[in-house]
């Protein structure tokens, strides 16, 4: 049975396609039986998805450890609401523009931690990040210091929440396809190789510093993309976004739905979004539940619950996880 | 008159010195946080986000110890009992939890770790409530030094790092036990070659560890509010001084602590609304130039 | 084509090769051999850029390569297999040997073509020529411990590379599969007009292929040569060959 649907879902590609396609539709019309609040947080999972997606960039498919990625989508929702409040900017240029100061930002934080490996490189995003955090929390006269950024000048057409959904939709499987063809390209592939096995991979003749660097920057452009979207969204800004916390969020979600897996980390941050939301209706200590949850989790299933999953499906042709193993430990 | 109040601006020598041992008394309940963090990287190789908690849980403690027993000897019963209960804690938290997952990929510890921050959180908001809690000082009043005023309570702080570094090199360096966690970071499969049991030494460091954030729990507990999001405000800044100090290395612990203290001291005269700023500043400065640690790491 | 001159490399007061000298010319096939621990893969290190020498040169094609970082040296025309198996775990051993032609043509950049369609013909090319190419879509792991070596080997030949060094490829290898290996690296010598740098401890296998020898014995070269005249070498017989065989 489980060999069936392995061969079933590995050849009927069309299938796949036809779902990805039937998913995207429901998208698309299910705001009108929804309630404006389960419409808003729908936009949450979706640009949360992105936000998850951009992190396993680096984390999954590059092998890095960025243990502050949020700092990408902080500046990304920074970047927008100072352009769109202080710069005489088009506000689709804002928008435009916002994810670059994100990538801008990766770049930076990139260049300084590529040559470190592991747990130190984890370390150094971890300073960084909470550095850019600390100053955006103190510049009062620049960043509005606690106080955050409210009423930021988003477009008029922009402020329901529907308006809201479709462009957060948009943008976000427009992304999604993005990343899954970089993936999947020459780049894509040299970057798992990098993962697994850098050694080897200077040996064929790749820089490994600028092919993880690159891969960096572009985990950060995407989440500037997804700090955008919650710009548009929620039209204020606070300084929490970036406090280290967030990450750690992020990075449950991504090891939840299994960082080895194109959809695992969006799968994960839908869980635990609609977990929270229903949780927090019964109980104000749904963090003791989350945290129980994962302790278990961790114990029990530590591949994620999407690759445990895939790891039931292809069970048959018996995937080996060596490199996957061998890099996490690292 | 406009004179005499510009040149009040410019910090004088009082001003400093008043500034650096405040900020020292800080550096050095960050130390002795610090110092447990690292034993505990060093020997087990975990990164323990938990250990914030402990922290806190220490001053949490404290503050209902100090309560039970009431007057000025309160607080000290707490400093005295307060770590134990959290050492005593993590003794079970060890036996049922950390030992599954040391030999586990490193994302997966910072998770379960990260994960049992959580679950203590609520716990302590279930038991304690949300409102914060402050605990009287127990020595009340200053001293002058050199002209300037320090509470006469941060002399216990100060003099709270030192006393915790030599107890850790003594312990690391004459005790049978301290030897021992030296060989299990040296040689692990020699140690169990050997016939000592390595799970014994890993429990007991990892006892003392959380006993040392008890304690720095219990330090800070009248100096400040205690509150829930206390022990992760405080772990990163430990966890920076661990990695660049050189983890495991207590001295490396102790020379990071004294330079943040030193940097947020100053850094707070001249630009008091960034001293936020100074410790990831300097963290990511030297990190940057010795990637591995100031000091010799075990790893 | 390759020259090293007076090598040195040192770990921290350790002196790993201590004045290695070795002549590769175009189209030879040259054996390094020695004594456990007598430096041959810090050589090889050095020589691919995994690690610094601490004096002395290395010059390929009449440049100075010495000190240059792995993947400059790669594109110059060195490629290498290791001793131990180092392929890529997650990958499909067609994948794997396709990375290795995709860098070599300089296309690990692309970000926007779908992999699947690119090198197809090149990747199946050299998987026919090792014996591979009925397991091109097995993962690399699933193979044979003989078949990943010479997964290692097609790997490097991914890159086109005018030297290749190959890293004891028999090693661990059953006497059937060290025969079959043997008669690919001649092969491949021929073919594709290699010049072949190895290491191995099978001695049988340096005399049968090798044309040149380099002997090596902590750390420092102490006869280079024909076979004939190593296996007539009385510092050989007593430094290496007399006590191993």
């Amino acid at each position: 049975m489980s060999t069936l649907l392995g061969s079933f879902i590995g050849t009927k590609k069309n299938i796949l396609l036809l779902l990805i396609l039937a998913v995207l539709l429901a998208l698309f019309f299910i705001p009108a039986f929804l309630s404006k609040y389960s419409v808003y947080l729908l936009t949450v999972v979706l640009f949360t998805s992105l936000l998850a997606t951009s992190l396993n960039i680096s984390l999954g498919y590059g092998g890095m450890l960025p243990l502050h990625q949020t700092v990408f989508f902080g500046v990304g929702a920074y970047a927008a609401a100072l352009l769109l409040n202080k710069s005489p900017l088009l506000p689709l240029l804002s928008f435009l523009a916002a994810p670059l100061v994100s990538a801008g930002v990766a770049l930076i934080i990139g260049a300084i931690c590529v040559r470190l490996r592991g747990l130190y490189f984890g370390m150094m995003t971890l300073a960084i990040g909470q550095l850019v955090w600390a100053i955006v929390y103190r510049w009062y006269e620049f960043t509005g210091g606690d106080d955050g950024i409210h009423g930021i000048a988003v477009p008029d057409v922009l402020h329901s929440i529907s308006a809201a959904y479709y462009i957060s939709l948009i943008v976000v499987s427009a992304c999604l396809l993005i990343i899954y063809i970089i993936l999947n390209s020459p780049f894509g592939i040299a970057l798992q190789a990098v993962r697994d096995n850098p050694q080897r991979c200077e040996s064929i003749g790749i820089n490994i510093h600028r092919h993880q660097l690159i891969a960096f920057v572009l985990s950060g452009f995407f989440s500037g993309v997804a700090g955008v979207l919650f710009v548009i969204l929620e039209r204020s800004v606070s300084p929490s976004l970036l406090f280290w916390s967030e990450s750690a969020e992020l990075l449950i979600m991504v090891l939840l739905g299994g960082m080895f897996t194109f959809m695992g980390p969006a799968f994960g941050a839908t869980v635990i979004i609609v977990l929270e939301v229903f949780l927090g209706v019964i109980t104000e200590y749904w963090l003791l539940v989350l945290g129980t949850v994962l302790v278990l989790i961790i114990l029990f299933l530590p591949q994620g619950v999407i690759g445990f999953v895939q790891e039931k499906i292809s069970a048959g042709t018996a995937v080996e996880r060596k490199g996957a193993d061998r890099f996490a430990s690292g | 008159m406009d004179f005499s109040v510009l040149l009040s601006q410019i910090p004088d020598f009082s001003t400093l010195t008043g500034q650096f041992f405040v900020g020292m008394s800080r550096a050095m309940i960050l130390f002795v946080v610090a110092a447990g963090l690292t034993v505990v990287m060093g020997v087990l190789r975990i990164v323990n986000f938990t250990h914030g908690t402990f922290y806190m849980l220490g001053a949490f403690i404290s503050f209902s110890v100090a309560q039970w027993f009431g007057g000025s000897s309160g607080f000290w019963m707490a400093l005295l009992i307060a770590p134990l209960i959290v050492a005593a804690l993590s003794f079970v938290l060890e036996g049922a939890l950390m030992r599954r997952i040391y030999s586990q990929p490193r994302l997966m510890q910072l998770l379960l770790t990260y994960a049992l921050v959580l679950v203590f959180n609520d716990l302590i908001k279930i038991v304690w409530g949300v409102e914060y809690k402050s605990l009287s000082n127990p020595i009340p009043g200053s001293i002058s030094l050199g002209g300037v005023a320090l509470p006469t309570y941060n002399l216990i702080l100060l003099a709270a790092g030192p006393l915790t570094a030599l107890g850790l090199w003594f312990f690391l360096s004459r005790t049978m036990m301290g030897k021992l966690c030296r060989a299990t970071v040296t040689d692990r499969e020699m140690v169990d070659a050997l016939g000592i049991n390595s799970k014994r030494v890993f429990t007991s460091v990892f006892i003392l560890g959380c006993y040392l954030a008890g304690v720095g729990g219990a330090l800070i507990a009248p100096t400040t509010n205690i509150v829930i999001g206390m022990g992760m405000g405080i772990i990163i800044n430990a966890i920076l001084v661990v990695v660049v100090g050189g983890l495991g290395n207590v001295w490396g612990a102790l020379l990071v602590s004294f330079i943040f203290g030193i940097g947020e001291s100053f850094g707070v005269l001249f630009a008091p609304r960034f001293s936020l700023v100074f410790p990831f500043l300097i963290a990511a400065t030297l990190l940057m130039i010795r990637p591995s640690g100031l000091m010799k790491s075990v790893w | 084509m390759l020259q090293v001159k007076k090598l040195v490399k040192s770990f921290d007061g350790f002196l790993a090769v201590n004045g290695a000298e070795l002549t590769v010319g175009k189209g030879q096939i040259v054996a390094v051999i020695g004594p456990n621990g007598a430096g041959k893969t810090t050589l090889f290190n050095l020589i691919t850029g995994h690690l610094v020498p601490s004096q002395g040169t290395i010059e390929f094609k009449e440049r100075d390569i010495t000190g240059l970082s792995p993947h400059k040296i790669c594109h110059m025309g060195i490629s290498r297999s290791f001793q131990l198996i180092n392929i890529f775990p997650k990958l499909t051993v067609f994948e794997n040997v396709q990375v290795s032609i995709l860098s070599r043509k300089r296309k690990i950049l692309n970000m926007f073509s779908p992999t699947k369609k690119m090198m197809v013909e090149e990747t199946y090319r050299i998987l026919g020529k090792v014996g591979l190419a009925d397991k091109a879509h097995s993962l690399s792991t699933s193979l044979s411990y003989g078949d990943q070596k010479i997964l290692e080997m097609a790997i490097a030949l991914g890159n086109e590379p005018e030297l290749l060094l190959l890293d004891e490829p028999t090693a661990g290898m059953s006497p059937e599969e060290t025969a079959s290996t043997i008669k690919l690296i001649k092969e491949l010598a021929s073919s594709e007009g290699l010049t072949i740098l190895f290491t191995e401890h099978d001695l049988d296998v340096v005399f049968g292929i090798a044309e040149k020898i380099m002997v090596m014995q902590q750390g420092r070269t102490i006869a280079q040569g024909l076979p004939a005249d190593i296996k007539s070498d009385k510092l050989v017989q007593a430094a290496y060959l007399g006590e191993e065989c």
